[in-house]
Protein backbone atom coordinates (compact mmCIF):
# COMPACT_ATOMS: atom_id res chain seq x y z
CA UNK A 1 0.00 0.00 0.00
CA UNK A 2 1.40 3.36 -0.93
CA UNK A 3 1.84 6.20 1.50
CA UNK A 4 -0.82 8.18 -0.26
CA UNK A 5 -3.48 5.58 0.16
CA UNK A 6 -2.38 5.01 3.74
CA UNK A 7 -3.66 8.40 4.67
CA UNK A 8 -0.77 10.72 4.06
CA UNK A 9 -1.84 14.09 2.66
CA UNK A 10 -2.09 13.89 -1.07
CA UNK A 11 -0.60 16.82 -2.94
CA UNK A 12 -1.70 17.17 -6.54
CA UNK A 13 1.14 18.27 -8.79
CA UNK A 14 0.35 21.27 -10.91
CA UNK A 15 2.54 23.13 -13.30
CA UNK A 16 3.35 26.74 -12.54
CA UNK A 17 3.44 28.61 -9.30
CA UNK A 18 1.01 27.69 -6.58
CA UNK A 19 0.27 31.29 -5.69
CA UNK A 20 1.59 33.76 -8.24
CA UNK A 21 2.66 37.09 -6.78
CA UNK A 22 0.87 40.18 -8.01
CA UNK A 23 2.70 42.17 -10.68
CA UNK A 24 4.28 45.35 -9.42
CA UNK A 25 4.52 48.23 -11.87
CA UNK A 26 7.99 49.72 -12.20
CA UNK A 27 8.59 53.40 -11.63
CA UNK A 28 10.13 55.36 -14.54
CA UNK A 29 13.41 55.55 -12.64
CA UNK A 30 13.47 51.79 -12.21
CA UNK A 31 12.73 51.34 -15.89
CA UNK A 32 15.60 53.63 -16.81
CA UNK A 33 17.90 51.75 -14.44
CA UNK A 34 17.01 48.49 -16.14
CA UNK A 35 17.88 50.02 -19.49
CA UNK A 36 21.14 51.31 -18.05
CA UNK A 37 21.94 47.79 -16.87
CA UNK A 38 21.19 46.42 -20.31
CA UNK A 39 23.57 49.00 -21.76
CA UNK A 40 26.18 48.00 -19.17
CA UNK A 41 25.79 44.35 -20.16
CA UNK A 42 26.36 45.22 -23.82
CA UNK A 43 29.48 47.20 -22.94
CA UNK A 44 30.74 44.28 -20.88
CA UNK A 45 30.05 41.92 -23.77
CA UNK A 46 31.93 44.30 -26.06
CA UNK A 47 34.94 44.24 -23.79
CA UNK A 48 34.94 40.46 -23.62
CA UNK A 49 34.58 40.17 -27.40
CA UNK A 50 37.59 42.45 -27.66
CA UNK A 51 39.58 39.85 -25.69
CA UNK A 52 39.21 37.19 -28.39
CA UNK A 53 42.51 35.86 -29.69
CA UNK A 54 42.06 37.38 -33.16
CA UNK A 55 41.95 40.90 -31.74
CA UNK A 56 45.46 40.54 -30.33
CA UNK A 57 46.90 40.03 -33.82
CA UNK A 58 47.94 42.51 -36.46
CA UNK A 59 44.99 41.26 -38.51
CA UNK A 60 42.67 43.22 -36.26
CA UNK A 61 44.14 46.41 -37.67
CA UNK A 62 44.45 45.26 -41.26
CA UNK A 63 41.16 43.36 -41.58
CA UNK A 64 38.81 45.19 -39.21
CA UNK A 65 39.98 48.79 -38.79
CA UNK A 66 41.78 49.69 -42.02
CA UNK A 67 38.99 48.64 -44.43
CA UNK A 68 36.61 51.16 -42.83
CA UNK A 69 38.68 53.97 -44.37
CA UNK A 70 37.54 52.97 -47.84
CA UNK A 71 35.09 55.41 -49.40
CA UNK A 72 35.40 58.01 -46.67
CA UNK A 73 36.60 61.60 -47.32
CA UNK A 74 40.37 61.79 -47.32
CA UNK A 75 40.64 63.51 -43.94
CA UNK A 76 38.60 60.78 -42.29
CA UNK A 77 40.30 58.01 -44.26
CA UNK A 78 43.77 59.26 -43.30
CA UNK A 79 42.89 59.37 -39.63
CA UNK A 80 41.60 55.81 -39.78
CA UNK A 81 44.70 54.60 -41.60
CA UNK A 82 46.82 56.37 -39.00
CA UNK A 83 45.02 54.69 -36.11
CA UNK A 84 45.13 51.32 -37.87
CA UNK A 85 48.88 51.76 -38.22
CA UNK A 86 49.32 52.34 -34.51
CA UNK A 87 47.15 49.36 -33.65
CA UNK A 88 48.97 47.21 -36.19
CA UNK A 89 52.33 48.06 -34.64
CA UNK A 90 51.19 47.43 -31.08
CA UNK A 91 48.30 44.98 -31.40
CA UNK A 92 48.57 43.43 -27.94
CA UNK A 93 48.89 46.56 -25.86
CA UNK A 94 46.33 48.60 -27.79
CA UNK A 95 43.79 45.82 -27.82
CA UNK A 96 44.27 45.14 -24.13
CA UNK A 97 43.62 48.82 -23.48
CA UNK A 98 40.50 48.81 -25.67
CA UNK A 99 39.12 45.75 -23.92
CA UNK A 100 39.88 47.12 -20.48
CA UNK A 101 38.16 50.42 -21.27
CA UNK A 102 35.03 48.68 -22.49
CA UNK A 103 34.86 46.27 -19.56
CA UNK A 104 35.33 49.17 -17.15
CA UNK A 105 32.58 51.14 -18.88
CA UNK A 106 30.23 48.20 -18.43
CA UNK A 107 31.14 47.71 -14.79
CA UNK A 108 31.03 51.46 -14.18
CA UNK A 109 27.51 51.85 -15.55
CA UNK A 110 26.36 48.87 -13.51
CA UNK A 111 27.77 50.37 -10.31
CA UNK A 112 25.41 53.06 -9.00
CA UNK A 113 27.99 55.51 -7.58
CA UNK A 114 29.92 55.58 -10.86
CA UNK A 115 27.06 55.51 -13.34
CA UNK A 116 27.34 59.17 -14.32
CA UNK A 117 31.10 59.09 -14.81
CA UNK A 118 30.89 55.88 -16.82
CA UNK A 119 28.08 57.16 -19.04
CA UNK A 120 29.99 60.38 -19.70
CA UNK A 121 33.15 58.43 -20.51
CA UNK A 122 31.18 56.11 -22.77
CA UNK A 123 30.09 59.07 -24.90
CA UNK A 124 33.69 60.12 -25.50
CA UNK A 125 34.86 56.58 -26.16
CA UNK A 126 31.96 55.87 -28.51
CA UNK A 127 32.64 58.96 -30.58
CA UNK A 128 36.33 58.08 -30.84
CA UNK A 129 35.61 54.50 -31.91
CA UNK A 130 32.91 55.67 -34.32
CA UNK A 131 35.47 57.86 -36.06
CA UNK A 132 38.66 55.83 -35.89
CA UNK A 133 37.27 52.30 -35.67
CA UNK A 134 34.10 52.37 -37.73
CA UNK A 135 34.83 55.10 -40.25
CA UNK A 136 31.81 57.09 -39.06
CA UNK A 137 29.68 54.01 -39.66
CA UNK A 138 30.10 54.52 -43.41
CA UNK A 139 27.54 57.33 -43.43
CA UNK A 140 29.77 59.44 -45.69
CA UNK A 141 30.60 56.64 -48.10
CA UNK A 142 27.24 56.54 -49.84
CA UNK A 143 26.96 52.83 -49.23
CA UNK A 144 25.73 52.68 -45.65
CA UNK A 145 22.65 50.58 -45.01
CA UNK A 146 20.63 49.88 -41.87
CA UNK A 147 21.03 46.20 -42.65
CA UNK A 148 24.80 46.50 -42.36
CA UNK A 149 24.73 48.55 -39.17
CA UNK A 150 24.37 52.17 -40.29
CA UNK A 151 24.77 54.71 -38.80
CA UNK A 152 27.34 52.64 -36.89
CA UNK A 153 26.58 50.57 -33.85
CA UNK A 154 28.96 52.42 -31.59
CA UNK A 155 27.39 55.86 -32.08
CA UNK A 156 24.20 54.37 -30.67
CA UNK A 157 26.03 53.71 -27.39
CA UNK A 158 26.65 57.45 -27.12
CA UNK A 159 23.03 58.21 -27.92
CA UNK A 160 21.87 55.74 -25.26
CA UNK A 161 24.21 57.26 -22.69
CA UNK A 162 22.54 60.62 -23.27
CA UNK A 163 19.01 59.25 -23.28
CA UNK A 164 19.56 57.22 -20.11
CA UNK A 165 21.42 59.90 -18.17
CA UNK A 166 20.35 59.77 -14.50
CA UNK A 167 18.15 62.67 -13.52
CA UNK A 168 15.25 63.41 -11.22
CA UNK A 169 13.34 65.22 -13.94
CA UNK A 170 10.05 63.85 -15.13
CA UNK A 171 9.12 62.82 -18.62
CA UNK A 172 6.54 60.95 -20.64
CA UNK A 173 9.05 58.23 -21.46
CA UNK A 174 12.52 57.34 -20.12
CA UNK A 175 14.40 59.04 -22.96
CA UNK A 176 12.59 62.32 -22.34
CA UNK A 177 13.66 62.65 -18.73
CA UNK A 178 17.23 63.92 -19.23
CA UNK A 179 16.74 66.06 -22.36
CA UNK A 180 13.04 66.87 -22.49
CA UNK A 181 10.30 65.64 -24.78
CA UNK A 182 11.00 67.85 -27.83
CA UNK A 183 14.71 67.02 -27.96
CA UNK A 184 14.07 63.32 -27.39
CA UNK A 185 11.52 63.28 -30.18
CA UNK A 186 13.96 65.11 -32.42
CA UNK A 187 16.69 62.55 -31.80
CA UNK A 188 14.29 59.68 -32.49
CA UNK A 189 13.20 61.29 -35.75
CA UNK A 190 16.81 61.95 -36.72
CA UNK A 191 17.87 58.36 -36.01
CA UNK A 192 15.06 56.52 -37.76
CA UNK A 193 14.78 59.17 -40.46
CA UNK A 194 18.46 58.69 -41.25
CA UNK A 195 17.83 54.96 -41.58
CA UNK A 196 15.15 55.75 -44.17
CA UNK A 197 17.67 57.89 -46.05
CA UNK A 198 20.36 55.20 -45.97
CA UNK A 199 17.89 52.58 -47.16
CA UNK A 200 16.99 54.60 -50.23
CA UNK A 201 20.54 55.49 -51.25
CA UNK A 202 21.28 54.44 -54.80
CA UNK A 203 23.94 51.98 -53.65
CA UNK A 204 21.25 49.97 -51.83
CA UNK A 205 18.38 49.98 -54.29
CA UNK A 206 19.77 47.93 -57.18
CA UNK A 207 18.00 44.64 -57.99
CA UNK A 208 20.65 42.53 -56.27
CA UNK A 209 22.13 45.01 -53.79
CA UNK A 210 20.16 43.91 -50.76
CA UNK A 211 20.49 40.24 -51.69
CA UNK A 212 24.26 40.52 -52.00
CA UNK A 213 24.51 42.37 -48.70
CA UNK A 214 22.50 39.76 -46.82
CA UNK A 215 23.87 36.61 -48.41
CA UNK A 216 27.41 37.79 -47.75
CA UNK A 217 26.77 37.38 -44.03
CA UNK A 218 25.84 33.70 -44.24
CA UNK A 219 29.35 32.26 -44.42
CA UNK A 220 30.71 30.83 -41.19
CA UNK A 221 27.45 31.08 -39.29
CA UNK A 222 25.76 28.25 -37.38
CA UNK A 223 23.39 26.20 -39.54
CA UNK A 224 20.17 27.75 -38.27
CA UNK A 225 21.45 31.29 -38.70
CA UNK A 226 22.93 30.60 -42.11
CA UNK A 227 19.62 29.11 -43.23
CA UNK A 228 17.66 32.15 -42.05
CA UNK A 229 20.06 34.51 -43.79
CA UNK A 230 20.06 32.58 -47.06
CA UNK A 231 16.29 32.25 -47.05
CA UNK A 232 15.90 35.96 -46.36
CA UNK A 233 18.36 36.78 -49.13
CA UNK A 234 16.37 34.66 -51.59
CA UNK A 235 13.22 36.60 -50.70
CA UNK A 236 14.76 39.87 -51.88
CA UNK A 237 16.69 38.46 -54.85
CA UNK A 238 16.07 40.63 -57.92
CA UNK A 239 13.62 42.70 -55.87
CA UNK A 240 16.11 45.12 -54.36
CA UNK A 241 14.19 48.29 -55.12
CA UNK A 242 10.86 46.97 -53.89
CA UNK A 243 12.43 45.56 -50.74
CA UNK A 244 14.19 48.85 -50.06
CA UNK A 245 10.96 50.79 -50.48
CA UNK A 246 9.09 48.47 -48.11
CA UNK A 247 11.86 48.74 -45.54
CA UNK A 248 11.95 52.52 -45.92
CA UNK A 249 8.19 52.78 -45.39
CA UNK A 250 8.41 50.67 -42.24
CA UNK A 251 11.30 52.75 -40.93
CA UNK A 252 9.42 55.96 -41.73
CA UNK A 253 6.42 54.73 -39.76
CA UNK A 254 8.71 54.05 -36.82
CA UNK A 255 10.30 57.48 -37.22
CA UNK A 256 7.00 59.29 -36.68
CA UNK A 257 5.85 57.00 -33.85
CA UNK A 258 6.66 59.44 -31.08
CA UNK A 259 4.36 62.09 -32.59
CA UNK A 260 1.30 59.84 -32.62
CA UNK A 261 -1.27 58.93 -29.92
CA UNK A 262 0.04 56.56 -27.21
CA UNK A 263 -1.76 53.49 -28.55
CA UNK A 264 -0.31 53.83 -32.05
CA UNK A 265 2.99 54.95 -30.56
CA UNK A 266 3.29 51.72 -28.57
CA UNK A 267 2.36 49.60 -31.56
CA UNK A 268 5.07 51.28 -33.62
CA UNK A 269 7.62 50.82 -30.84
CA UNK A 270 6.84 47.12 -31.02
CA UNK A 271 7.36 47.37 -34.78
CA UNK A 272 10.71 49.06 -34.10
CA UNK A 273 11.69 46.14 -31.88
CA UNK A 274 10.79 43.71 -34.65
CA UNK A 275 12.78 45.75 -37.18
CA UNK A 276 15.76 45.80 -34.83
CA UNK A 277 15.55 42.03 -34.45
CA UNK A 278 15.37 41.51 -38.21
CA UNK A 279 18.31 43.84 -38.80
CA UNK A 280 20.33 42.05 -36.12
CA UNK A 281 19.64 38.51 -37.29
CA UNK A 282 19.30 38.86 -41.05
CA UNK A 283 21.48 41.85 -41.88
CA UNK A 284 24.12 41.68 -39.18
CA UNK A 285 24.26 37.93 -38.50
CA UNK A 286 23.98 38.54 -34.75
CA UNK A 287 26.84 41.02 -34.93
CA UNK A 288 29.09 38.52 -36.65
CA UNK A 289 30.19 37.16 -33.29
CA UNK A 290 30.36 33.59 -34.57
CA UNK A 291 33.80 33.19 -36.01
CA UNK A 292 35.85 35.03 -33.46
CA UNK A 293 36.07 38.35 -35.29
CA UNK A 294 33.03 40.22 -33.98
CA UNK A 295 34.00 43.25 -31.92
CA UNK A 296 30.48 44.09 -30.81
CA UNK A 297 26.90 42.89 -31.28
CA UNK A 298 26.37 45.70 -33.86
CA UNK A 299 23.38 48.02 -34.04
CA UNK A 300 20.41 45.65 -33.66
CA UNK A 301 20.33 45.30 -29.85
CA UNK A 302 21.06 49.00 -29.42
CA UNK A 303 18.20 50.02 -31.69
CA UNK A 304 15.98 47.80 -29.56
CA UNK A 305 17.23 49.42 -26.35
CA UNK A 306 16.64 52.88 -27.79
CA UNK A 307 13.12 51.85 -28.77
CA UNK A 308 12.43 50.66 -25.24
CA UNK A 309 13.64 54.01 -23.91
CA UNK A 310 10.84 55.61 -25.91
CA UNK A 311 8.06 53.42 -24.53
CA UNK A 312 5.39 55.90 -23.40
CA UNK A 313 4.44 55.84 -19.75
CA UNK A 314 1.04 54.48 -18.79
CA UNK A 315 1.07 55.95 -15.30
CA UNK A 316 2.00 59.20 -13.58
CA UNK A 317 5.71 59.91 -13.90
CA UNK A 318 6.12 61.24 -10.38
CA UNK A 319 7.67 58.95 -7.83
CA UNK A 320 8.90 59.05 -4.26
CA UNK A 321 12.09 61.02 -3.92
CA UNK A 322 13.96 58.15 -2.29
CA UNK A 323 13.13 55.78 -5.12
CA UNK A 324 14.17 58.29 -7.73
CA UNK A 325 17.44 58.99 -5.94
CA UNK A 326 18.33 55.34 -5.57
CA UNK A 327 17.56 54.54 -9.17
CA UNK A 328 19.49 57.52 -10.45
CA UNK A 329 22.70 56.60 -8.77
CA UNK A 330 22.46 58.84 -5.73
CA UNK A 331 22.99 55.98 -3.30
CA UNK A 332 26.44 57.35 -2.61
CA UNK A 333 25.02 60.49 -1.08
CA UNK A 334 22.39 58.77 1.01
CA UNK A 335 24.71 56.19 2.51
CA UNK A 336 27.80 58.25 3.19
CA UNK B 1 44.96 30.81 -32.08
CA UNK B 2 45.23 31.30 -28.31
CA UNK B 3 44.85 34.28 -26.03
CA UNK B 4 48.12 35.81 -24.76
CA UNK B 5 49.67 33.95 -21.86
CA UNK B 6 49.62 36.97 -19.57
CA UNK B 7 45.86 37.32 -20.08
CA UNK B 8 45.31 33.64 -19.38
CA UNK B 9 47.41 33.97 -16.24
CA UNK B 10 45.37 36.93 -15.03
CA UNK B 11 42.07 35.14 -15.44
CA UNK B 12 43.46 31.96 -13.90
CA UNK B 13 44.77 33.94 -10.93
CA UNK B 14 41.39 35.59 -10.44
CA UNK B 15 39.69 32.21 -10.51
CA UNK B 16 42.11 30.65 -8.05
CA UNK B 17 41.79 33.63 -5.73
CA UNK B 18 38.01 33.29 -5.91
CA UNK B 19 38.23 29.58 -5.16
CA UNK B 20 40.51 30.19 -2.18
CA UNK B 21 38.18 32.91 -0.90
CA UNK B 22 35.17 30.60 -1.15
CA UNK B 23 37.05 27.85 0.66
CA UNK B 24 37.93 30.37 3.35
CA UNK B 25 34.29 31.39 3.65
CA UNK B 26 33.24 27.80 4.23
CA UNK B 27 35.87 27.27 6.93
CA UNK B 28 35.36 30.64 8.59
CA UNK B 29 31.58 30.27 8.67
CA UNK B 30 31.96 26.88 10.33
CA UNK B 31 34.39 28.16 12.93
CA UNK B 32 32.57 31.39 13.74
CA UNK B 33 28.98 30.20 13.46
CA UNK B 34 28.16 32.55 10.61
CA UNK B 35 25.71 31.91 7.80
CA UNK B 36 26.81 31.18 4.25
CA UNK B 37 25.28 29.33 1.37
CA UNK B 38 27.26 26.14 1.55
CA UNK B 39 26.19 24.83 -1.85
CA UNK B 40 26.92 28.09 -3.64
CA UNK B 41 30.32 28.59 -2.06
CA UNK B 42 31.25 24.96 -2.67
CA UNK B 43 30.26 25.19 -6.33
CA UNK B 44 32.15 28.49 -6.66
CA UNK B 45 35.20 26.77 -5.22
CA UNK B 46 34.91 23.96 -7.77
CA UNK B 47 34.21 26.36 -10.62
CA UNK B 48 37.21 28.48 -9.74
CA UNK B 49 39.56 25.49 -9.78
CA UNK B 50 38.00 24.07 -12.94
CA UNK B 51 38.13 27.34 -14.88
CA UNK B 52 41.69 28.04 -13.81
CA UNK B 53 42.55 24.60 -15.14
CA UNK B 54 40.75 25.25 -18.40
CA UNK B 55 42.52 28.57 -18.90
CA UNK B 56 45.97 27.33 -17.87
CA UNK B 57 46.03 23.55 -18.42
CA UNK B 58 48.99 23.05 -16.08
CA UNK B 59 46.72 24.03 -13.21
CA UNK B 60 44.11 21.40 -13.94
CA UNK B 61 44.07 18.82 -11.12
CA UNK B 62 41.36 16.55 -12.52
CA UNK B 63 40.43 14.79 -15.71
CA UNK B 64 37.75 16.37 -17.89
CA UNK B 65 35.40 13.46 -17.29
CA UNK B 66 35.48 14.05 -13.55
CA UNK B 67 34.63 17.69 -14.06
CA UNK B 68 31.74 16.73 -16.31
CA UNK B 69 30.32 14.53 -13.56
CA UNK B 70 30.89 17.24 -10.94
CA UNK B 71 29.07 19.94 -12.90
CA UNK B 72 26.32 17.60 -14.02
CA UNK B 73 25.73 17.02 -10.32
CA UNK B 74 25.81 20.74 -9.60
CA UNK B 75 23.33 21.34 -12.40
CA UNK B 76 20.95 18.76 -10.99
CA UNK B 77 21.34 20.18 -7.50
CA UNK B 78 20.48 23.74 -8.51
CA UNK B 79 17.71 22.50 -10.79
CA UNK B 80 16.22 20.86 -7.73
CA UNK B 81 16.57 24.04 -5.71
CA UNK B 82 14.92 26.04 -8.46
CA UNK B 83 12.06 23.56 -8.61
CA UNK B 84 11.58 23.72 -4.85
CA UNK B 85 11.67 27.50 -4.89
CA UNK B 86 9.19 27.58 -7.78
CA UNK B 87 6.80 25.32 -5.91
CA UNK B 88 7.36 26.92 -2.53
CA UNK B 89 5.73 29.74 -0.65
CA UNK B 90 6.33 33.42 -1.26
CA UNK B 91 9.44 33.51 0.89
CA UNK B 92 10.99 30.55 -0.87
CA UNK B 93 10.17 32.08 -4.24
CA UNK B 94 12.42 35.01 -3.45
CA UNK B 95 15.31 32.60 -3.89
CA UNK B 96 14.23 31.64 -7.38
CA UNK B 97 16.37 34.11 -9.29
CA UNK B 98 19.39 33.42 -7.11
CA UNK B 99 19.26 29.66 -7.54
CA UNK B 100 18.26 30.07 -11.17
CA UNK B 101 21.40 32.07 -11.83
CA UNK B 102 23.54 29.38 -10.24
CA UNK B 103 21.74 26.77 -12.27
CA UNK B 104 22.79 28.64 -15.41
CA UNK B 105 26.36 28.99 -14.12
CA UNK B 106 26.48 25.21 -13.59
CA UNK B 107 25.00 24.57 -17.04
CA UNK B 108 27.63 26.88 -18.55
CA UNK B 109 30.41 24.96 -16.82
CA UNK B 110 29.00 21.67 -18.03
CA UNK B 111 28.66 23.09 -21.54
CA UNK B 112 32.29 24.22 -21.58
CA UNK B 113 33.43 20.69 -20.79
CA UNK B 114 31.00 18.93 -23.12
CA UNK B 115 30.70 21.17 -26.18
CA UNK B 116 34.28 21.30 -27.48
CA UNK B 117 35.58 18.22 -29.22
CA UNK B 118 38.47 17.23 -31.42
CA UNK B 119 41.30 18.35 -29.19
CA UNK B 120 40.48 16.84 -25.80
CA UNK B 121 38.95 20.16 -24.90
CA UNK B 122 38.47 20.84 -21.24
CA UNK B 123 41.41 18.69 -20.30
CA UNK B 124 45.01 19.51 -19.65
CA UNK B 125 45.98 18.67 -23.19
CA UNK B 126 43.66 21.13 -24.88
CA UNK B 127 46.23 23.85 -25.12
CA UNK B 128 44.31 26.29 -22.98
CA UNK B 129 41.59 28.78 -23.88
CA UNK B 130 41.27 29.53 -27.52
CA UNK B 131 41.76 25.84 -28.11
CA UNK B 132 43.60 24.04 -30.79
CA UNK B 133 42.95 24.64 -34.47
CA UNK B 134 41.26 21.23 -34.72
CA UNK B 135 38.77 21.97 -31.94
CA UNK B 136 35.10 21.95 -32.93
CA UNK B 137 32.51 23.51 -30.65
CA UNK B 138 29.04 22.02 -30.72
CA UNK B 139 26.01 24.27 -30.35
CA UNK B 140 27.90 27.60 -30.47
CA UNK B 141 24.60 29.47 -30.23
CA UNK B 142 24.23 28.15 -26.70
CA UNK B 143 27.63 29.60 -25.86
CA UNK B 144 26.48 33.02 -27.03
CA UNK B 145 23.19 32.78 -25.14
CA UNK B 146 24.97 31.75 -21.95
CA UNK B 147 27.55 34.51 -22.36
CA UNK B 148 24.79 37.09 -22.81
CA UNK B 149 23.04 35.82 -19.70
CA UNK B 150 26.25 35.91 -17.66
CA UNK B 151 27.03 39.48 -18.74
CA UNK B 152 23.53 40.47 -17.69
CA UNK B 153 23.80 38.61 -14.42
CA UNK B 154 27.14 40.23 -13.62
CA UNK B 155 25.82 43.76 -14.06
CA UNK B 156 22.68 42.99 -12.05
CA UNK B 157 24.76 41.67 -9.15
CA UNK B 158 27.00 44.74 -9.34
CA UNK B 159 23.91 46.92 -9.25
CA UNK B 160 22.70 45.14 -6.11
CA UNK B 161 26.04 45.39 -4.35
CA UNK B 162 26.64 48.72 -2.59
CA UNK B 163 30.23 49.92 -2.73
CA UNK B 164 30.11 51.88 0.48
CA UNK B 165 29.42 50.64 3.98
CA UNK B 166 26.81 52.63 5.86
CA UNK B 167 27.51 53.43 9.48
CA UNK B 168 26.66 50.45 11.63
CA UNK B 169 27.64 47.74 9.22
CA UNK B 170 27.11 46.49 5.72
CA UNK B 171 24.26 48.45 4.17
CA UNK B 172 21.96 45.60 3.35
CA UNK B 173 23.35 42.75 5.38
CA UNK B 174 21.31 43.44 8.47
CA UNK B 175 18.08 43.71 6.54
CA UNK B 176 18.90 40.68 4.50
CA UNK B 177 19.76 38.57 7.49
CA UNK B 178 16.57 39.36 9.30
CA UNK B 179 14.07 39.45 6.51
CA UNK B 180 15.11 38.28 3.12
CA UNK B 181 15.87 34.76 2.06
CA UNK B 182 18.75 33.81 -0.23
CA UNK B 183 19.15 35.84 -3.35
CA UNK B 184 16.81 38.62 -2.34
CA UNK B 185 19.74 41.00 -2.24
CA UNK B 186 23.07 39.44 -1.50
CA UNK B 187 24.11 35.84 -1.30
CA UNK B 188 22.87 34.52 1.99
CA UNK B 189 22.16 31.37 3.90
CA UNK B 190 20.03 28.27 3.78
CA UNK B 191 16.67 27.67 2.21
CA UNK B 192 14.63 30.37 3.80
CA UNK B 193 12.96 28.04 6.26
CA UNK B 194 15.21 28.54 9.25
CA UNK B 195 13.58 29.08 12.58
CA UNK B 196 14.78 30.61 15.77
CA UNK B 197 17.57 33.19 16.07
CA UNK B 198 18.99 34.23 12.72
CA UNK B 199 22.77 34.12 12.51
CA UNK B 200 24.43 37.02 10.76
CA UNK B 201 25.60 36.68 7.21
CA UNK B 202 29.21 36.23 6.37
CA UNK B 203 30.37 38.97 4.01
CA UNK B 204 27.47 39.11 1.57
CA UNK B 205 29.30 41.61 -0.61
CA UNK B 206 32.24 39.24 -0.82
CA UNK B 207 29.90 36.51 -2.02
CA UNK B 208 28.53 38.89 -4.61
CA UNK B 209 32.06 39.69 -5.79
CA UNK B 210 32.59 35.95 -6.30
CA UNK B 211 29.45 35.83 -8.41
CA UNK B 212 30.68 38.75 -10.50
CA UNK B 213 34.15 37.29 -11.02
CA UNK B 214 32.72 33.90 -11.94
CA UNK B 215 30.20 35.35 -14.36
CA UNK B 216 32.62 37.63 -16.17
CA UNK B 217 35.32 34.98 -16.48
CA UNK B 218 32.84 32.36 -17.61
CA UNK B 219 31.36 34.74 -20.20
CA UNK B 220 34.87 35.41 -21.49
CA UNK B 221 35.58 31.68 -21.79
CA UNK B 222 32.31 31.06 -23.60
CA UNK B 223 33.03 33.88 -26.05
CA UNK B 224 36.43 32.39 -26.70
CA UNK B 225 34.65 29.22 -27.77
CA UNK B 226 32.83 31.13 -30.51
CA UNK B 227 35.87 31.36 -32.77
Amino acid sequence: MSETTAGAPKVAFTFGRANPAPRVRRTPAETRRLLQLALAAVWLLDGLLQLQPFMFTKAFATQIIDPTASGNPSAVAHSITWSAGIIGHHPVSTNAAFAAIQVLLGLGIACRPTVRAALAASVGWSLAVWWFGEGLGGVLTGGASPLSGAPGGVILYALLAVLLWPTDREGRFPAARPIGVPAARGLWLLLWGSLVFFTLQSANTGPQDMNAMIVGMADGQPDWLGAIIKHSASLVAHRGLAASIVLAVVLALVAVAVFLPPGVWRALIVLALVVAAVIWVVGEAVGGVFGGQGTDPNSGPLLALIALAYWPATHPTTEPKATAQQATGDLERTTS
Amino acid sequence: MNIPNWLADIFAAIMLATAVYCAGRLVFARLRGRRVEYDTDLVHLLMGVAMAGMIVPDLNPLDGTVWKVVFAGATLWFAGRVALAWRGDERARLTLRHHGAHLVLSVAMLYMFVAPSGASAGSASSGGMGGAASMVVHYPTLALVLALFLCGYAVVVIDRTPLLVASGGTPRARDTAQEAPPGACCAVADNGQSQGPVRSLLAPRGANCCDIAMSVTMAFMLITLLQ
